[in-house]
């Protein structure tokens, strides 16, 4: 018998064949559809969450307006200053979170992993990790996305900027460096969720705290905090270092301006080491389980 | 009452065996709390009060507030929600207790758990780590005390009032989620009320929800004494009462519609 | 040349001990003790194209771990499985694409979109020609009744329904090898056997190999045409099942409830077991008597009010083989 006449399509690696990689887009968009449709099934849940997250944004800058209200700056930095981080980190990390929900530990670690979900997963002909991606694109974060962009457009009103293309590109790659550091955030805890979910609970330190870090100058932090945020998880090259060059403003910690450009790099970086991360987990689970 | 006393106990005892995730709870509420005292100390820069806080004041208020986390649950329960969308309530609510008081007494068990494991530990790595400070009088410990107990009960009247909601309907949790998220801000757990404008304290105030965090915490740093403490914890008792009464009140309607519909 | 070629397949696996509280923790980080579990210990068997096998065994005997190796799943810790040709953890994705897998506890299906939604997405994901799904889709409606719950999402559906959803939707993009993890668990008699009955045809006319694990030796009378019986990771007994069962296939039982005080209840060619009362636990053996016929002899003797057929557990079947001192390895 001949078993070669039942396979469908071309049986050579995916990745090499550039047709494929529209088939994979192609493939990524039709998973995504069915997942909207599938949240739009609890219409009311997803009312809900848009409201929540509508206020939430709102509530999480109320707080550094108050705190504006009180005190004239924050570490010699303006309103407008602040929350020009705040919103570009709140744009970044809004979109990284609906784009890559999927890898969040919590499900991840009991749909997928504990309940053997990931098993489905092997035994479809498609690359793991494509799958995973597509598995949950969070729509109403459409919210606090449009609150992150809100934001930022009335930081960019109360501040003075000397505009060049070079700087309006500079924003928008700023952006999709913090959309890819904080998605390698989350591929990472997806990786790690593949051995325990017990104490993963820590890793929204680096998730959230990154997120709320990267709202601030990062100067007003101790030390030993920067040092952990620059060297270990460099979160200083998300927002700070970016908008330090953007507004000129020289580092008062004595960094160079070229930081500014091992941005987009480091977050590439961090991606990688997620993605390593991730490989790393599944090759676990395909020799231990679930 | 032994009954709710057991329950009581079970709760905390299932509490304790989960070390290694309090253990992580408590180094994430310590990392955020360290986080917001150094914005503090940032902001601060030079001043040395602001709206009646000084700057140990705004540092033990990080600490009191990451603190109440736990046991007030402030970012949310979801057991009642899960229990009513599995169906075990129906066998809970066949059996001869008191469906509020079942949930208050392992409320409780849990609450006072998180307390000292999550609570009296976060006070002791920040007395260690910033300095903090200190009620003076054995009136205002107790004072204390009475108030944050008070919040928790507020903590949970709120919850069980939310949790109700999946009576009605199969998706509560996204409601939920909603409504606890509210809590945060009234509450003055992310920027003391007294920072706020006039305008927007007022509106607070109007709310139960000074009296999850706002309320002990003023009173434990000694901004509010004597008297003034006082009337502060009988509104937290007024709110307890209606929350609790409100809560009652659902949940009996939502029996109510289970036995007719059955489940 | 046999389609699955599996030699000499091992998989082991660590269970760590974890030591509980404070001090344990501590421990944990210093030594690791673990305990070895031979899930699957060295088990060798062929299958050729077209067969439709059974994989038996009690709970724990190593069947789930088995087919995750053979489905690309897992990976061994020793021996080898070729499928078609391939290693199926090594070109998993040329390997996946010409199989089809139904887990029973799990869905292939998208829970909150209706059958239908499901079956198209999987469409895509296996990238089957339109005309192709067009004619199979069809096919399967008919020979599984799907117009009934097409439109209904898939966490609404009975696990009869879901069950035969998952079975279209693992047959649309034509696999060659359709592996089967206790399909007719928890369903009933009615259900069994339409799920049964196109086992049967997508075997016999459509040429699918069909591996199917099962529990139910009912499931195994009435489908396979061989078996493999794995115990504790070993391979227990290969053959048809006929000889399965006649050579160890367990006691059947049959519980009567007499309609009156008889002192002496015996019957020829059935042994009693226990007595309580009315009702009586006969034991006779499938090849020695029908259950017919052992009805017959007793309603000859006796009034009876009410009766029941038990058949005999997996188990009983695994003790049989272990008590003949029969542990065979085909090579």
């Amino acid at each position: 018998m001949d078993y070669k006449r039942y396979a469908i399509g071309d049986t050579r690696s995916e990745i090499k064949n550039p047709k494929s990689a529209i088939g994979n887009w192609q493939l990524y968009r039709r998973l995504v559809g069915a997942q909207v449709r599938s949240q739009m099934q609890y219409r009311a849940s997803f009312i809900f969450d848009c409201i929540a997250q509508f206020i939430g944004t709102i509530v999480d800058f109320a707080v550094v307006a108050v705190l504006f209200t009180r005190f004239p700056s924050i570490g010699g930095w303006s309103l407008g200053e602040v929350g020009l981080l705040y919103g570009l980190s709140s744009l970044s990390f809004a979109l990284a979170d609906m784009l890559g929900s999927g890898f969040d530990y919590i499900t991840f670690g009991a749909t997928m992993v504990r309940q053997g979900g990931f098993d489905q997963i092997l035994v479809r002909p498609v690359n793991p990790f494509l799958q995973v991606l597509a598995s949950q694109f969070v729509v109403r974060r459409i919210g606090r996305i449009l609150q992150g962009a809100l934001i930022l457009a009335i930081a960019l009103s109360l501040i003075q900027v000397a505009w060049t293309p070079l700087k309006i590109a500079f924003t928008l790659v700023t952006i999709a460096g913090g959309i890819v550091f904080f998605m390698g955030l989350f591929i990472f805890g997806s990786g790690v969720s593949f051995w325990t979910v017990e104490s993963l609970e820590a890793i929204n330190i680096v998730t959230y705290g990154g997120q709320m870090m990267t709202s601030y100058p990062m100067h007003i932090f101790q030390g030993w905090l920067r040092a952990v945020f620059m060297f270990i998880i460099p979160m200083a090259f998300v927002t700070y270092y970016p908008v330090l060059w953007l507004l000129d403003k020289p580092d008062p910690l004595g960094g160079p301006t070229w930081l500014a450009f091992l941005a987009p790099i480091v977050c590439l970086v961090v991606f990688g080491a997620g993605v390593w991360m991730w490989g790393f987990g599944v090759r676990h689970y395909q020799s231990t389980g679930s | 009452m032994r009954l709710y006393v057991e329950l009581a106990k079970k709760s905390f005892q299932r509490q304790v065996a989960y070390r290694s995730a309090t253990l992580a709870g408590f180094v994430t509420n310590l990392f955020f709390g360290a986080l917001r005292a150094e914005v503090m100390i940032a902001v601060y820069g030079m001043q040395t009060s602001v709206a009646g806080y000084s700057l140990d004041d705004a540092i033990t208020y990080t600490g009191l507030t990451q603190a109440l986390i736990g046991a007030t649950a402030l970012w949310g329960w979801y057991d009642m929600i899960r229990s009513i969308k599995s169906g075990e309530v129906a066998s809970d609510l066949s059996k001869p207790f008191d469906y509020y008081s079942f949930w208050l007494a392992q409320d409780v068990g849990r609450s006072i758990y998180q307390l000292l494991a999550r609570g009296v530990t976060m006070m002791i790595a920040y007395a260690l780590i910033f300095g903090i400070s200190l009620p003076i009088t054995i009136e205002q410990w107790a004072l204390t005390l009475l108030s944050v107990a008070f919040a928790m009960l507020i903590g949970f009247a709120w919850r069980f009032l939310v949790s109700a909601v999946a009576f009605w309907t199969t998706d509560a949790v996204g409601f939920a989620r909603m409504a606890y998220f509210l809590v945060l801000f009234p509450s003055g757990f992310l920027v003391p009320i007294a920072f706020m404008p006039d305008w927007l304290q007022a509106l607070c105030r109007a709310t139960p929800f000074p009296g999850v965090v706002d309320t002990p915490v003023t009173i434990y740093l000694g901004h509010t004494q004597g008297v003034e403490a006082i009337v502060l914890i009988l509104i937290q008792a007024a709110w307890s009462v209606v929350l609790i009464a409100l809560g009652r009140t659902v949940a009996e309607a939502g029996r109510r519609k289970l036995t007719i519909q059955g489940g | 040349m046999p389609l699955i070629q599996v030699t000499d397949l091992r998989k082991e696996f660590h269970i760590f001990k974890h030591h509980r509280g404070a001090r344990g923790a501590i421990r944990n980080l210093f030594t690791r003790e673990s305990r070895t579990v031979h899930a699957v210990d060295g088990v060798s068997f062929t299958i050729d194209a077209g067969e439709l096998v059974g994989y038996l065994g009690p709970n724990g005997a190593g069947k789930s771990t088995t087919i995750k190796m053979l489905t690309g799943i897992l990976v061994p810790t020793r021996g080898e499985v070729t499928v078609a040709g391939r290693v199926p953890w090594k070109q998993r994705v040329d390997h996946v694409r010409g199989i089809g897998v139904v887990f029973g506890q799990r869905t292939n299906l998208w829970w909150d979109l209706p059958v239908i939604e499901s079956l198209d997405l999987l469409r895509y994901v296996y990238r089957v020609p339109a005309d192709r799904y067009e004619r199979n889709l069809t096919e399967f409606r008919e020979m599984l009744e799907l117009d009934e719950f097409l439109n209904t999402p898939v966490r609404s559906l009975s696990l009869g329904q879901r069950m035969r959803a998952d079975l279209a939707a693992a047959l649309l993009h034509d696999p060659h090898i359709l592996f089967l993890d206790e399909p007719t668990i928890g369903l009933d008699v009615v259900a069994k056997e339409r799920i049964r009955r196109f086992i049967q045809s997508i075997n016999r006319e459509r040429g699918v190999t069909v591996i199917l694990t099962t529990h139910d030796l009912g499931d195994v009378q009435k489908l396979c045409e061989r078996v493999i019986m794995i115990d504790r990771g070993k391979l227990l007994f290969e053959g048809p099942p006929r000889e399965l069962v006649n050579r160890f296939g367990g006691e059947r039982e049959l519980v009567v409830d007499f309609a009156e005080d008889y002192a002496n209840v015996d019957v020829d060619g059935a042994r009693i077991v226990h007595r309580d009362g009315r009702r009586v636990t006969y034991r006779f053996r499938r090849g020695a008597i029908s259950a017919s016929e052992l009805i017959q002899r007793l309603s000859a003797k006796y009034r009876i009010e009410d009766l029941s057929v038990q058949e005999p557990q997996i188990e009983d079947t695994v003790r049989r083989i272990y008590e003949q001192g029969l542990l065979r390895e085909k090579s």
